[in-house]
This record gives structure tokens, C-alpha cells and sequence, in this order.
């Protein structure tokens, strides 16, 4: 019975994809009624899941393609870290998206491929060799691209040819970079502490080349400097579609990838003797400031999150670069919690948008009047942005800059202090416009919002609180992070 | 005596506040604010006090505890707060924006309790974190120009500080494996990470030059909220040095000498600056700095002369709860006097504020001389150097306070009337000049030794009367008109300039000949293109990256061999 949870888990969403695709639009009950049952049973069985891999059941599920290439699903704690964040913020940006966009056109295309899109998520966190995760982070690109050219503007059409060439070029990247080690070392299963043996002795050059290309694959999707140019452009797709680039599916399976890669194909020692951690880690740090500080300039509340979102994705690969345990307990904490942190405001951003047509921080004057429970939500996701305890960006934060320590790496604590000295200067002035300015003169009350709409931003909000303050709870994300972590370096 | 849960103390205010989140419930809720200090003030008087409290699945593993330093801080705090509550109430009463003030006040004000319970090291940086974010929105209530920019400065300054602490923080429980804050005073922290950490307390505490924010904050915010403010905000500041600082351990002389260069500074350009202002709650923030560099003197002094730390330590609780009650008494007058016509009101008026400020210029037979004198005798065993300067400044600090204290009543005597002021705002401040009285002998310090006066004792406020008598009569003869500075300071002297006017678009000329238009009509945007560069760019410059220091792995295959599994 192994291999049942995994596969029922991706069936959740990959069984439904073309159901959905396969409705008229007007259907619009039966299709509401499909996703929010298949995102609550996935939920469930995710839970399931946690509880089973918490006590040491192991899961397995094979499927052989060819001779040395199959198909391998498991779950391993990681696994369960990805797909308890995936699950339940997809569950929520459904409801969104339902509130969002049941009004408009090709909803059973959008449904379809958000579907997909979960699906091939869950199939990258689940991915029990570097072939499997190649196969769906490939289909995750696909599966993407009809999201963001959704509305079908030139300016969507010309992001989403961006997205592709970006995303299809790092895919490149990965495929030659795993043909490569699969020629060397032949199946490349994903173990705690690596998989390479001694090849890293005989031909360390070849080694070398193949994380470069590697890294590059998935850095794309991670919005690593300088491939993230794609990531600020794609924010023309809706609110949904943004939430779920940048917190649960497309950014989170880069920095996912970079995790696999360096924990589970590599191991954190090889990466080290080969002197890779330090590369990747200075390329991180360049990107948190370098993201942090074009968010500072960006009018447009999209943009400006967009590229808050290039800088923090990379506090989870500086957690992995540094080679330190306490370095890997902030950067897997900051997976979950950037996720919920930068899923809260993209949905306040999509309420102001669709409540009260406020799309540029210029705009936001008075939205503590005029909206008062989205800008609350987006007040508790930006503070946590900062760093603010007890919220739960604090939380890695701390971890992070103890672990730069423990790397012996005194400058992170500069490069952390210097990043939320940036992410105050971006994120305050929107929060002083919204709370202490007053309405701009004749603005009229725009539409009230329902409770798809209401529900899901204040629910991630009250996740990012817990997560701050439960973080030493058992079963909070710091605490899972603290037990994979173990797994890996002890 | 019921036994108080300890978390209550910072715990009430919040569950005031997520009350507020019932649209009916709030006229009821609103009346409710003052008591939201009770339990506070209850933990504080408490004998015994109440049992510490571990709460291990909270942040980082929390523990509050109530020790009698911290239950002297907390008996003020919980005071003042609820009594400018109640006054913001009052004061506020027909404010469109009253509930955004009260929810700030609130979340203000549990950060400002809990800091006080808090004994590791992230339940007291969430606690001041919150204080000091939600201050802010004390500070910009007003909405109008002086607090947009008081706001930005305070905002800037309080982030910064908060960024040092968090550094200094991160730094301490690395080198000790300790979270508890008390870890932060113990050997083997690097003095790096005690200065960001005292840096960032510095900033709370005023001290110059990290007090820029102080005197612009406190005259845009509300009075109640430059009472509380002043009177136990800045105290927690105090608070965080008197337990981060290794204080009453090795003798760290340079560091005691950096702090009382701060403190000196501060007594010098206290009175030099404030004496120029022209609004009474700005000669007040002013004054504010004057005293809070006096206990920081003293915090300098314990780190040069460990040996004194014992009688210094009560002696700084003693001065903080003087200057609390004094402090707050004349910031929550000034509504008093803005509520009270001209005549007979507003000299009985005047004539009680005179109270609390004479206390503060430290007139014996006072509260305030008490705990100079405290403080004065307590400075013993100091290096050779010291004493040549500090009686000096001792006497200028008192005589600044009193010159200060003088033209802060000056200024308020003369203010006009406001007819929106309603008169009730005199009610809470007469009850705290009351309380002011009584509260020092029922605040629990111990271990200040009793005194003698000489007739030396009242120079400088008989100095500092006589020079403002002789300025008035100057200025009276001589038909001068004084001009108070822009406030700010050197900040103050800066205007950013607007931004420039969009210039109207031309339309592109018409293309003549490809050569001089190479660029014109190229979009300045990423394209499809760039995404292939910037990958083969990553992955060179990745390569070249990890080629560049040779491994540490020896290299015994050639490359080309590698095809073959």
C-alpha cells in the first residue's frame, strides 16, 4: 500500500486537470464543486501523509520507462514540507481564483491548467530521482504559460513569451545538466547527504560543470540574479496566477530544486570540497540586495512585490549555501514562510485591485479606510517581509543570520540587517499611505467583495502570525525544518 | 492575594484590541482602555510578585518574570499608560480617526509592558519591535506636515535601531548558546555585538546623536501620547542597557567613555536647544534628553567604576521614576492649560504644573533632588579624570533642567486658549500630579541612603530663576522678539525638492537615415532573447566562479573520460 498515498495525492490535481478542461464554461457550479473537493481531499491526504512519514513510513511508487530510467514518486520529510505548503495555500488561492475570476472568460481553460499546475508541484516535491523531477518541472513551465497569458493582452502574450524563453532555456540547462550525471553515475535518486560516492574524487571538473548547469536549470524558475527577469514581468496575470508563481508553485519549485540538488544529489559535503557553496552563496546574497533594492523604485504594488520576491527566495538558497544546520533551519523555515508571507500580499493586492481599482502604491492613499480588512492583512504580511517578530519572517531571519555565524560568515548579519533596512523602505511607505493618509478627494466606494475574495488573505495572515509566534510548537514549520534538517546533517 | 498569571501584564491590552474587533462592542470597549494597565500595575505592587512563566511553544521558547528592577519600571509604566489613556480618551473624544490612535495606543502599550516581563531574548525584541512600530502611528496621528516628517524621522531611526538590536541580539546568543536577555552581559559576547545591541537601545533612550527624532516626535504626537512617550518609552530604553550592559563585572573604560561622551553631549545640547523652542512640548522632549543623558551617565559611570554599580542601579530606578511622573505630569498639563481660560484657572493650573517641574530642576526637599543626590553619591570609586568633569555636569545638568522647566511654564502661560480642548483632559492629569506625590513612596526601590541639605543644594534654580528674570527684563527693555529655529534640528535644514515636472512628450522626429538613429525606438525593457544570455552569462560566470579556487578534491581523471559511467 505504499505507493497509494503518493499517487492519490497527485491524482488530486492531475486526475482533474482534464476534467476540468473537458467542462463548458458554463458549468460553473460543477467546476467550483470539482476543485474545492479535490483541493480539500488533497489537504486531508497531505495530512495523512505528515502523520505517516512522521512516524517513519517510507513510500514508493515506480513506474520503469526504459532501461536505468523510471519514473520514482516518494515522500521523505522534504516532501512533506512542499507539499503541506503547496496544498493548503492551493486550497486557498482556488477559493480565490473562483471569487476572482468566475465572472470572466475560459474558466475551464484556467481551471485546467491551475490544476496542472498544482500537479506538477506536487510531482517535483514528490520526485524520487532527478529524471522524475526533470519530468514535471518541465511540465510545470507548460502548464504555467496559459495562466499568465490569460488575459490575453499583447502585454500578457509578450510576458508570457519572456516566461518561455527564460523557463525553457534554464529547462535546457537542467536536461543536458541530468543527461550528463546520469551518464556519469548512472540513477540519480534523491538520498539525505547525496548520491555521488566517490565520483566526486575521480572526476571533480565534470562535477563542477554539471551543478553549474543544474543550478542554472532551476535557478531560472528560483529568479536567481540575473535570470530572474521573467518574475517581475509575468506579475500582468491575475492576482490567483501571481500568488501562485511566486508563493506556492513556480519560484518555491526553483528554490525547492536548489534544495534537492544540493541536499539530496550532491550532499552539503561534496558541494563544500568541491567549492560550490560559496559561489552560490555569494550569488544569493547578490540577489537579496539586488531584488530589494529595484522594489524600492517600482510604483506599480505588483512590481514592487514582484521583486521583494527575487530578494527573499534567495534568503531559502543562502540557507542552503552556507553549509551550516542552523543556515538550513532558516532557509527551509523561509520556504513556508515566505510562502504564506508573499501569498498574503498578492491577495490583499488583488482585493485592492478588484475592490477598489488600486493597482500603483501611489494609489493606496486611505486603503485603511476604504478596505480595512485587506489592508490589515497586507500590514501583517509586509511587517513579517521586514522581519518584524513575532511574525514569522523574523523566524528565519534569525536562524539565518545565526547560521551565517555558525558558516563563519559574519556578513550575513550585515547583508540580513541591510536587506530589512531595504524591505522597511519599500513596504512602510505603502503602509503609511494606506493607514495614515487620507483618501484621495471624490474616490467613490468601489464594489464590496465576497467572501472568496475576504477569507482567504486573512486566513495566510493568521498563518504568518502563528508561524512566528508557535514557532516552537511541534508541527510548525520551524519545528518539521528542525527534523529534516536533522535527517540531513547529523 | 490572587496570584497573577504574568502573561496577563502584556496580554490585556492585545485582548482589548481583538475585542475592538467587534463594531458593537466598541463605545463600551473604549471606556475600558485605562484598565487595560491594571493588571500591570497590580503585577508590580504584588508581594510576593508573581511566579516567572515558562512558555516554551512560544517564539523561540519565551519566559517572563517579574524581578524588582523590573517591577519598579513596570509600577510607572502601568500608571502612566493608563492614565494617559485616559486622557487620550477625553482629548480625542470627537477625533474621526480615534480608534486607528487607540488601536496603536494599545498595541503600544502591551509591547511597552511586556518588554518589562520579558526575559529571553525574542519575546523582548517582539515586545520593543511592537512598541516601537506601533508608536508610530502615535506619532502621525495628527496627519498633518510636522508629522509626516517627525513620523519619517522616527520611523527611520526607530528601524534602524531595531536592525542593530536584531544584530546585536543574533550576535550575543550565537557567541553564548543562550537565548535568555541576561546572556547578552556575560563573557565570551564579542563587544560588537553588546554595541549594535546597545545602539539600538541607545536610539529608544534619546541619546545624542541618536536623538533627532525625540524632539520632533513628541511635539507631533498627541500630549498623551508625549507623556507616555516620554515617561516610559524612553525608559525602556533603559531598561534593555541596564541588562545587556556588563555592568558591576570587569571595568570596560572605553566603552564608558564612548557613553559618557553621549551623556555629556546631551546635557550641553539640551538646554542649548531647547532653550530656543517656541512650542512647550518641544523645551519638554528637550528636557527629556537632558535627564535621559543623566542616567546614561550613570550607566557610563558603573561600566568605568564596576564596584558602584549596586548603589548606582537603584539610584537610576529612582531618577527614571522621577522623571516618569514629572515628565508626564507636564506633557499631560498641556491639554490641561489649552482647556483652561486665562485668569484665575490657568494660574491654579500653572501653579500645580510648577510642581513637577520643580522636582525636576531638582529643588531640595523634592523627589527629583532625592534621586541627583542619589545619584551623586552613588559615583564613587571613579578613575582618575572623572571627578574633574562630572561635578561640573552634574550642576549643568540640573541648572539646563531648571532653565528648561522655566521657559516650558513661560511658553505655556502665554498659550491661547482651544475651545476644542474639552475640560475633562484635566481630570486624569490632576490625578497623576496626585499620584506623582504619593507614588514615589509607594514605588518599590530600596537601597538609597537618606540625605542632608545645604544651602548649595538651591543654587541652580536660584541661578537659573535670576537668569531668566534678568532675560525677560532684557527683552522687555530692549523690545526684542524672539524667533524660534525650524524644529529638527540639522534635519531641519534640509527640503527636499520637489520633483521635477514631466516634461510633455515630443513626437519622435522622422527616421532620415539609419546612422543617426541607431538606439531611438529600441524598447528599454527585457526581451525574449536576454533570458538565453542571461542563463549562458550565469552558467560562465558560475563556472569561472567555482574554477577559480582550485579543489580541495584531487583531480585524477581527465574530463573527457567521463561519458563512461
Amino acid at each position: 500500500m505504499s505507493f497509494f498515498l503518493p499517487l492519490a495525492i497527485l491524482m488530486t490535481s492531475l486526475g482533474v486537470a482534464p476534467v476540468i478542461l473537458m467542462m463548458p464554461d458554463s458549468a460553473r457550479r460543477l467546476r467550483t464543486g470539482v476543485n474545492l473537493a479535490a483541493a480539500s481531499l488533497k489537504v486531508a491526504l497531505v495530512a495523512w501523509l505528515s502523520y505517516e512519514v512522521a512516524h517513519g513510513t517510507s513510500f514508493d511508487l515506480r513506474h520503469s520507462i526504459a532501461q536505468g530510467l523510471e519514473l520514482h514518486l516518494q515522500a521523505d520529510a522534504l516532501s512533506v514540507l512542499f507539499l503541506a505548503l503547496s496544498s493548503i495555500l492551493w486550497l486557498l488561492t482556488t477559493i480565490y481564483a473562483v471569487g476572482y475570476l468566475e465572472g470572466g472568460t475560459d474558466r475551464s481553460r484556467f481551471f485546467g491548467f491551475f490544476s496542472l499546475c498544482v500537479a506538477s508541484t506536487v510531482g517535483i516535491a514528490m520526485a524520487g530521482n532527478l529524471f522524475t523531477f526533470l519530468v514535471f518541472f518541465e511540465l510545470l513551465t507548460l502548464a504555467t504559460w496559459p495562466l499568465v497569458v490569460h488575459r490575453g493582452t499583447s502585454e500578457a502574450h509578450r510576458a508570457g513569451r519572456i516566461y518561455l524563453a527564460y523557463t525553457l532555456g534554464g529547462g535546457l540547462a537542467l536536461t543536458l545538466g541530468t543527461i550528463w550525471l546520469y551518464a556519469l553515475a548512472g540513477e540519480v535518486a534523491f538520498e539525505p547527504r547525496g548520491v555521488l560516492g566517490d565520483i566526486p574524487e575521480t572526476s571533480p571538473l565534470a562535477l563542477t560543470a554539471i551543478f553549474v548547469l543544474l543550478i542554472a536549470g532551476v535557478g531560472v524558475k528560483a529568479a536567481l540574479v540575473p535570470l530572474h527577469g521573467w518574475l517581475p514581468l509575468s506579475m500582468v496575470a491575475p492576482a490567483p496566477v501571481s500568488a501562485l508563481l511566486h508563493a506556492v508553485a513556480v519560484v518555491k519549485a526553483g528554490a525547492f530544486g536548489i534544495m534537492r540538488i544540493v541536499y539530496d544529489v550532491y550532499g552539503v559535503e561534496t558541494v563544500q570540497a568541491l567549492g560550490l557553496a560559496a559561489p552560490l552563496a555569494a550569488l544569493a546574497a547578490l540577489t537579496i540586495l539586488w531584488g530589494s533594492f529595484r522594489a524600492l523604485t517600482q510604483d506599480d504594488l505588483k512590481k514592487r512585490l514582484a521583486y521583494s520576491t527575487v530578494s527573499q527566495v534567495s534568503y531559502i538558497t543562502l540557507g542552503v549555501a552556507l553549509i551550516s544546520p542552523v543556515a538550513a533551519i532558516g532557509g527551509l523555515a523561509h520556504l513556508v514562510h515566505q510562502g504564506i508571507m508573499k501569498i498574503t500580499l498578492f491577495l490583499a493586492a488583488g482585493n485592492f485591485a478588484e475592490g477598489e481599482g488600486v493597482k500603483t502604491v501611489r494609489a493606496m492613499d486611505g486603503m485603511g479606510k476604504r478596505m480595512p480588512g485587506a489592508m490589515l492583512a497586507f500590514t501583517v504580511g509586509a511587517l513579517g517581509m521586514i522581519g518584524i517578530p513575532p511574525l514569522a519572517g523574523f523566524v528565519s531571519k534569525w536562524y539565518l543570520g545565526a547560521g551565517g555565524l555558525d558558516a563563519g560568515q559574519p556578513m550575513v548579519i550585515a547583508l540580513l540587517a541591510g536587506s530589512s533596512l531595504l524591505n522597511a523602505a519599500y513596504f512602510l511607505p505603502i503602509l503609511y499611505r494606506g493607514w495614515f493618509c487620507a483618501p484621495p478627494e471624490g474616490v467613490t466606494p468601489g464594489r464590496r467583495l465576497g467572501w472568496m475574495l475576504a477569507i482567504p488573505p486573512a486566513t495566510t495572515a493568521t498563518l504568518v502570525l502563528a508561524a512566528g509566534l508557535l514557532a516552537s510548537a511541534p508541527f510548525s514549520p520551524l519545528g518539521w525544518t528542525r527534523f529534516i534538517v536533522s535527517l540531513e546533517y547529523l | 492575594m490572587i496570584a497573577l498569571p504574568l502573561w496577563l501584564v502584556p496580554a490585556a491590552p492585545l485582548a482589548l484590541i481583538l475585542l475592538f474587533a467587534l463594531p458593537q462592542a466598541r463605545d463600551a470597549l473604549r471606556s475600558l482602555l485605562p484598565l487595560a494597565a491594571l493588571p500591570a500595575l497590580l503585577a508590580a505592587l504584588a508581594a510576593p510578585g508573581p511566579m516567572p512563566v515558562q512558555l516554551d511553544w512560544l517564539l523561540l521558547g519565551a519566559e517572563f518574570a517579574l524581578n524588582d528592577t523590573g517591577a519598579a519600571f513596570l509600577f510607572f509604566t502601568a500608571v502612566l499608560w493608563g492614565l494617559a489613556g485616559w486622557q487620550a480618551l477625553r482629548l480625542l473624544a470627537d477625533d474621526p480617526h480615534r480608534d486607528r490612535f487607540l488601536a496603536c495606543f494599545l498595541l503600544a502599550m502591551s509591547g511597552n509592558f511586556g518588554l518589562l516581563v520579558a526575559q529571553d531574548m525574542a519575546s523582548f525584541y517582539s515586545f520593543f519591535s511592537m512598541m516601537s512600530l506601533a508608536s508610530w502611528g502615535l506619532v502621525l496621528h495628527g496627519s498633518g506636515v510636522a508629522q509626516r516628517f517627525a513620523g519619517k524621522v522616527y520611523i527611520a531611526f526607530a528601524v534602524v535601531g531595531e536592525v542593530a538590536l536584531f544584530a546585536g541580539l543574533a550576535m550575543g546568543a550565537f557567541a553564548t548558546g543562550d537565548l535568555a536577555l541576561s546572556a547578552m552581559a556575560a563573557e565570551g559576547v564579542p563587544p560588537l555585538a553588546v554595541a549594535l545591541a546597545a545602539g539600538g537601545l541607545l536610539v529608544k533612550l534619546g541619546a545624542v546623536p541618536l536623538h533627532l527624532w525625540l524632539p520632533l516626535a513628541h511635539s507631533a504626537a498627541p500630549a498623551p501620547a508625549s507623556a507616555v512617550l516620554s515617561g516610559a518609552m524612553l525608559k525602556a530604553g533603559l531598561f534593555g542597557l541596564m541588562i545587556v550592559l556588563p555592568l558591576g563585572d570587569a571595568p570596560w573604560p572605553a566603552a564608558a567613555a564612548a557613553l559618557a561622551a553621549m551623556a555629556l553631549a546631551g546635557l550641553v545640547l539640551a538646554p542649548a536647544l531647547g532653550l530656543v523652542q517656541g512650542d512647550p512640548k518641544s523645551v519638554l522632549a528637550y528636557s527629556s534628553i537632558g535627564q535621559m543623558s543623566l542616567m546614561a551617565l550613570g550607566l557610563a559611570a558603573a561600566l568605568a567604576a564596576p564596584g558602584s554599580w549596586t548603589l548606582i542601579a537603584p539610584a537610576l530606578v529612582l531618577l527614571a521614576i522621577l522623571h516618569a511622573f514629572a515628565k508626564a505630569s507636564l506633557f499631560l498639563g498641556v491639554p490641561a492649560v489649552w482647556a483652561s481660560p486665562r485668569g484665575a484657572t490657568r494660574r491654579a493650573v500653572l501653579l500645580t504644573l510648577a510642581l513637577p517641574a520643580l522636582a525636576l530642576a531638582g529643588l531640595p526637599g523634592t523627589g527629583g533632588f532625592f534621586a541627583k543626590n542619589a545619584l551623586k553619591t552613588a559615583i564613587v570609586d571613579l578613575p582618575q579624570g572623572w571627578m574633574l568633569w562630572l561635578v561640573p555636569a552634574l550642576f549643568l545638568a540640573s541648572l539646563g533642567t531648571a532653565l528648561l522647566m522655566i521657559r516650558a511654564l513661560l511658553l505655556l502661560g502665554s498659550a491661547k486658549r482651544k475651545p476644542s480642548v474639552p475640560a475633562d483632559v484635566l481630570l486624569p492629569w490632576f490625578g497623576l500630579v496626585l499620584f506623582s506625590g504619593v507614588g514615589l513612596s509607594l514605588a518599590p526601590v530600596n537601597g538609597v541612603a537618606p540625605l542632608s541639605i545645604k544651602l548649595s543644594d538651591f543654587l541652580p534654580v536660584v541661578l537659573a530663576g535670576t537668569f531668566a528674570l534678568l532675560a525677560l527684563a532684557l527683552a522687555r527693555a530692549a523690545h526684542l522678539r524672539f524667533d524660534p529655529p525650524t524644529p529638527g534640528e540639522i534635519l531641519g535644514l534640509f527640503r527636499r525638492e520637489p520633483d521635477p515636472k514631466p516634461l510633455p512628450m515630443l513626437p519622435p522626429p522622422p527616421r532620415r537615415s539609419r546612422g543617426l538613429v541607431l538606439y531611438r525606438g529600441r524598447l528599454r525593457t527585457t526581451r525574449p532573447e536576454q533570458g538565453s544570455l542571461a542563463i549562458l552569462g550565469m552558467t560562465a560566470a558560475l563556472a569561472l566562479f567555482a574554477l577559480l579556487p582550485t579543489p580541495t578534491v584531487e583531480v585524477t581523471d581527465h574530463p573527457s573520460e567521463i561519458t563512461s559511467p
